[in-house]
């Protein structure tokens, strides 16, 4: 196309931007005018089409050339078509006026007899298709070109990841092929290993949507892992650089991880565990043990499949000697030349080592030197790694060294990572300190080096240990004395020193009188903060020392005309309160400290990542117990500690008996109270039932406006759920039996982004030994919702049994859009959602049943409705009708009743239900309704729904 | 676990290839690569990774003379193998265009996209075998 090669050499050669656009802007004249011509050729139109394309990749937008594009798409050349579809899919997005046109070629060429053909077809799928009508309208041909036994390896790679796309625009593809499961599996085990690496990708996909379709693929991957790894079974084309298809191998790596998402709550089976062991040592075995004269290729390919063993050894398997061999292989990395892998390892380790206990702690402990280098890494990144591993490593036997290696540090580390640091020394000084000399001699080392930069809280801290700990309080005055005496300090340092001095200076051997005189030296070298806390620590000194009292006096009365509010108003608050002639309320103020009593270290907020790595693995593992609020444990009797090795030696030392007892005492009365309102609570429940009246009033508080949404869709299956200013929320029901499948899709109306979006689905049940309802979710919300797009939640309510009104599940939905944003609202999910249409019955079967139905006791349900506003019978009969019920004619001898039946599959059993609504033609507000029920109780409930219901649309 | 996006960029922010594996409007296209390019580009290329944490996803990049690959992937999804991947994709350009160069990827962005349909499709790997590509490639640009 030489045409092509001119023009983007034309656009090269422009000197200036202005020269660039104004070519631009002639050639796409010159386009336009050529789209006129009554027989342009294909190549004409190809080679057109292609300038077009050159100009939208350089950032113009293209306001015409859709037609061509269709036009070559539609071409029986292979080089035209290819061109047309790439066209299409790249500025296609936002037009939608050609849909039919372009389906249309699509479903040409998926039937086509030339695979090409077909190859372009699924290629353009895979990257256009946006919505679930892309998926409505190929599913089935996508599905049959996998399927069909005459498609090549070529066109069923293809054809699976095409269905991956449909899949991720439309999650419910999956319930509507039942048998796609159990088609795509084998293919994991495919010789070709293309279709075995495309299959992987979409049972992984599948398996996060529903896990419970993919359990039999354990098997299978394991099966071909076995094959690749141990038996080193693989084409010569797809070994890379001497190993064997290593990202196939990486890639079932990760669809173990999701098929088994929790050992402990689902193990493997003994064969399968045998075999992951096996394909895991000898990955990490073939990778620490290859040859050192390798390519780099080589070399990234070994750590990847390394990394991805690593990970998986982790997650399947926690026993110490699997992850000390994966700690060992890890740590042999670091010393890696390459930055990369030196990331990596680090950050695998601190996974691993967040989640195991003992001797994999040991293994890494042993190359402690090697990762404290990494400190000194030239990448930021790794030096914060490392220094969020250290933390994690650390230990009551190791701390002493790793506090003294950090505090070195320190000194030397750039600026911006100097607060972490100190946090973290301080966080692991307190956690696993065995001797509280020690503790306090770091504590004030750290605040000595770092006490510019470190956070208020550190201090803090410092202070409440100190304070709750007798044994200390005369060493931290001391050291705090020797550090001002010294000369160089931080102010944080003569904060500390006044509050410890003013509180605890009489311990100390030096005379009162010194202290004071130390102190105030800083006095006018400091800031308004430290000021005020010298201010305050002269008052406590004016009370132990009437020597002091004068001078003290006289700087009250001197800062009284302090510029600063802050000084002035504590010297006039102090300098009334020492003249007053009665001292009682002096020394009322100038009590001893109390102990503190709070559990947690604010320091632990602080944490980062360190802390968030940790809790990622609380849920799922043993170990939970292993949590950063180890750092102050109450020796509470209801919660024996556990036996934690890395925890052993930690006595908790520091906090003094008395202080134990306090926190325990104040934990227990925690416990007590929770379960006292636990127990209101479900007090409260039952008087509410039974008054059994469904007020609306006593439900728990929902989003304003929720009525609306919640009554519509009591009786219509589809339509706006919620809406306001910044979203929408679209209401999809489907009926399946028990089984009430729903959609809600989320769009985004506000001109921003909304992140973070969760939305949960929560039961109230007030039996949940044995629920009337299950929730289960298939697909949650994405998190961030870009303006004007939307994004599903599908979920399903199956109903086992009756259930009030007001145990429907509520959603609690949270975003942030420029603000955070909740909502909660209540699901209609009533029990009575799940009726279906009676069979119609005749005149006679219908009174034979209602008479045999009376007869159970509970089954019949009568009660007289006076409605706000009259209503008609014609519409009246519609809301039946849309609830679900079968609306029977010629039955009652007055034409103005209603009389209906309609079926309810519950999963526990099914319930028939005969309804007679007896109407008034003098007072359309005034209604009858005569409900009768096959299972005891359902119809008190029924009548319930339709009361709440008619009263409020 | 797959590819949210794939461009090509020079050094000077110029895009050469843009792949989107995800629906995106093309405003927030031109946004992400205006933004990738500046996280890029003030990385340092001797000292740091080739990783790096962008908008909850992460970047796999490398440079090739002057031309930057970038993949944009899930946080938790193993690095390493993307940016391998991206090699073995430079590796397939090389063969495909007898080495290669800014200029071939330039007059020729129409095979470039041939190669990655070839390679890659919805986000996920399709065929990691430099032979199987090329011989695909071969094979098409020897049809009309």
């Amino acid at each position: 196309m030489k045409g092509l090669v001119q023009f983007i050499t034309d656009i090269r050669n422009s000197k200036e931007q202005e020269q660039e656009d104004r070519r631009v802007q002639s050639e796409l004249v010159h386009i336009q005018k050529q789209f006129q011509q009554p027989n342009l050729s294909g190549y004409h139109r190809k080679k057109y089409i292609c300038k077009l394309l050159y100009i939208y990749l350089m950032g113009h937008e293209l306001t015409f050339g859709l037609s061509e594009a269709m036009a070559l798409a539609g071409s029986k050349v292979y080089s035209e078509k290819s061109i047309g579809y790439l066209a299409l899919s790249l500025f296609y997005q936002t037009r939608t006026e050609a849909v039919d046109a372009i389906f249309e070629t699509i479903h040409n060429d998926l039937a086509h007899q030339k695979e090409d053909f077909v190859c372009l077809a699924l290629q353009f799928l895979s990257s256009a298709a946006d919505s679930d009508m892309y998926s409505r309208a190929f599913e089935d041909e996508v599905f049959n070109l996998i399927r069909s036994p005459v498609s090549s390896s070529l066109v069923r790679k293809k054809a699976v990841l095409t269905l991956l796309q449909l899949l991720k625009i439309d999650p419910l593809l999956v319930t509507r092929h039942s048998g796609l499961v159990s088609r795509v599996a084998p293919l994991i085990n495919d010789s070709d290993f293309g279709v075995s690496i495309a299959a992987v990708s979409l049972i992984q996909y599948i398996a996060k949507l529903d896990l419970d379709l993919c359990t039999s693929c354990t098997t299978l991957a394991l099966e071909k892992l076995h094959k690749i790894v141990v038996d080193a079974e693989c084409p010569a084309s797809h070994m890379y650089h001497g190993i064997p298809a290593p990202w196939l191998t990486v890639k079932l790596f990760q669809l173990l991880e999701t098929l088994v998402p929790n050992v402990d709550a689902m193990p493997l089976d003994q064969a399968n565990m045998h075999t992951v062991k096996t394909v895991i040592q000898r990955a990490i075995s073939t990778a620490i043990s290859q040859a050192p004269l390798m390519s780099a290729e080589a070399r990234h390919t070994r750590d990847f499949v390394l990394l991805g063993a690593v990970s998986l050894a982790a997650h399947v398997d926690p026993s110490p000697d699997q992850s000390t061999i994966a700690a060992d292989a890890l740590c042999q990395l670091l010393q890696s030349a390459e930055t990369n892998t030196r990331y990596l390892s680090l950050a695998a380790l601190a996974k691993l080592a967040a989640r195991n206990d003992g001797p994999v702690l040991v293994t890494i402990n042993k190359h402690i030197e090697q990762i404290f280098s990494l400190l000194r890494d030239k990448d930021v990144s790794v030096r914060r790694l490392s220094l969020d591993l250290i933390y994690i490593i650390c230990n009551s036997d190791t701390v002493e060294q790793m506090c003294r290696q950090l505090l070195d540090y320190l000194s030397v580390t750039d600026f911006a990572m100097k607060s972490e640091v100190a946090v973290k020394i301080a966080v692991l000084a307190e956690k696993y300190a065995t001797n509280a000399t020690w503790y306090v001699t770091t504590m004030m080392k750290l605040i000595s080096v770092a006490g510019n930069y470190l956070d208020e809280e550190v201090r803090q801290r410092l202070i409440q240990i100190v304070v709750n700990n007798d044994s200390i309080q005369a060493p931290a005055c001391r050291l705090s004395y020797s550090a001002l005496k010294s000369g160089t300090y931080p102010e944080s340092m003569v904060k500390l020193a006044a509050f410890l001095l003013g509180e605890f200076g009489i311990q100390l051997d030096v005379p009162l009188v010194q202290q004071f005189e130390l102190l105030y030296n800083c006095y006018f070298q400091t800031t308004v903060m430290a000021r005020c806390v010298l201010l305050s620590s002269f008052l406590k000194f004016y009370v132990h020392e009437p020597q002091l009292r004068p001078r003290i006096l006289e700087l009250y009365e001197q800062e009284s005309n302090s510029f600063s509010a802050e000084i002035q108003q504590r010297c006039l608050e102090y300098a009334k309160l020492v003249t007053l002639p009665d001292s009682s309320l002096l020394n009322l103020v100038v009590v001893d400290m109390p102990p503190f009593q709070s559990k947690i270290s604010p320091l632990v907020s602080r944490l980062g990542n360190v802390q968030q790595l940790q809790q990622s693995f609380q849920l799922s593992l043993p170990y939970a117990a292993r949590s950063t609020s180890s750092l102050e444990r109450p020796k509470s009797p209801k919660k024996p500690a556990p036996p934690r090795p890395r925890s052993r030696k930690n006595t908790n030392s520091l906090m003094s008996p008395s202080l134990n007892t306090a926190a325990a005492s104040i934990s227990r009365t925690d416990t007590d109270d929770s379960s006292r309102s636990m127990s209101h609570f479900s007090d409260s429940h039952f008087s509410y039932n039974s008054t059994a009246n469904p007020s609306v009033d006593h439900l728990p508080a929902f989003s304003p406006n929720w009525k609306e949404g919640y009554y519509r869709l009591l009786h219509y299956d589809q339509g706006i759920f919620y809406e306001d200013s910044l979203f929408k929320i679209l209401f999809r029901l489907r009926r399946n039996h028990a089984q009430l499948h729903y959609e809600l899709s989320y769009s985004n109306k506000s001109p921003g982004t909304i992140t973070g979006l969760t939305s949960e689905v929560a039961a109230n049940l007030i039996n949940t030994e044995d629920p009337g309802y299950v929730v289960k979710i298939i697909k949650h919300p994405e998190s961030t919702i870009t303006a004007n797009s939307k994004s599903v939640q599908i979920f399903d309510v199956t109903v086992r049994k009756p259930y009030l009104d007001r145990e429907v599940p509520s959603i609690n939905i949270s975003f942030v859009c420029g603000t955070l944003c909740q909502y909660k609202l209540r699901l209609p999910a009533v029990v009575g959602k799940i009726m279906v249409r009676g069979t119609p019955l005749s005149k006679e079967s219908f009174f034979t049943r209602w008479s045999q139905v009376s007869s159970l006791p509970g089954g019949e349900c009568q009660k007289v409705i006076r409605l706000s506003s009259p209503m008609q019978t014609v519409i009246l009969s519609r809301t039946m009708q849309l609830f679900g019920f079968n609306l029977l004619k010629n039955i009652d001898y007055n034409m103005h009743n209603i009389v209906c039946t309609g079926i309810l599959s519950m999963a526990a059993g099914g319930a028939g239900c005969l309804m007679r609504i007896e109407t008034n033609p003098q007072d359309a507000r005034v209604l009858r309704i005569t409900l009768r029920c096959t299972v005891s109780g359902l119809a008190d409930i029924l009548v319930g729904t339709l009361t709440d219901l008619l009263d409020n649309i | 676990m797959s590819i949210h996006f794939l461009i090509a960029l020079n050094r000077q922010g110029k895009l050469r290839i843009s792949k989107w594996y995800t629906s995106v409007p093309d405003k927030q296209k031109k946004q992400t690569i205006l933004k990738v390019h500046r996280l890029i580009s003030s990385r340092d290329h001797q000292k740091q990774s080739n990783f790096v944490n962008f908008e909850n996803q992460k970047l796999v990049y490398r440079r090739y003379n002057g031309l930057f690959f970038v993949m944009a992937v899930d946080v938790q999804d193993n690095e390493l193998s993307y940016l391998e991947m991206v090699h073995l994709m430079v590796e397939v350009l090389d063969s495909y265009f007898n080495n290669v160069c800014e200029l071939d990827i330039i007059f020729n962005f129409y095979k470039v996209y041939q190669v990655l349909d070839e390679m890659f499709l919805s986000g996920e790997f399709q065929e990691t075998s430099k032979q199987v590509v090329l011989d695909r490639l071969h094979y098409l640009d020897n049809l009309e």
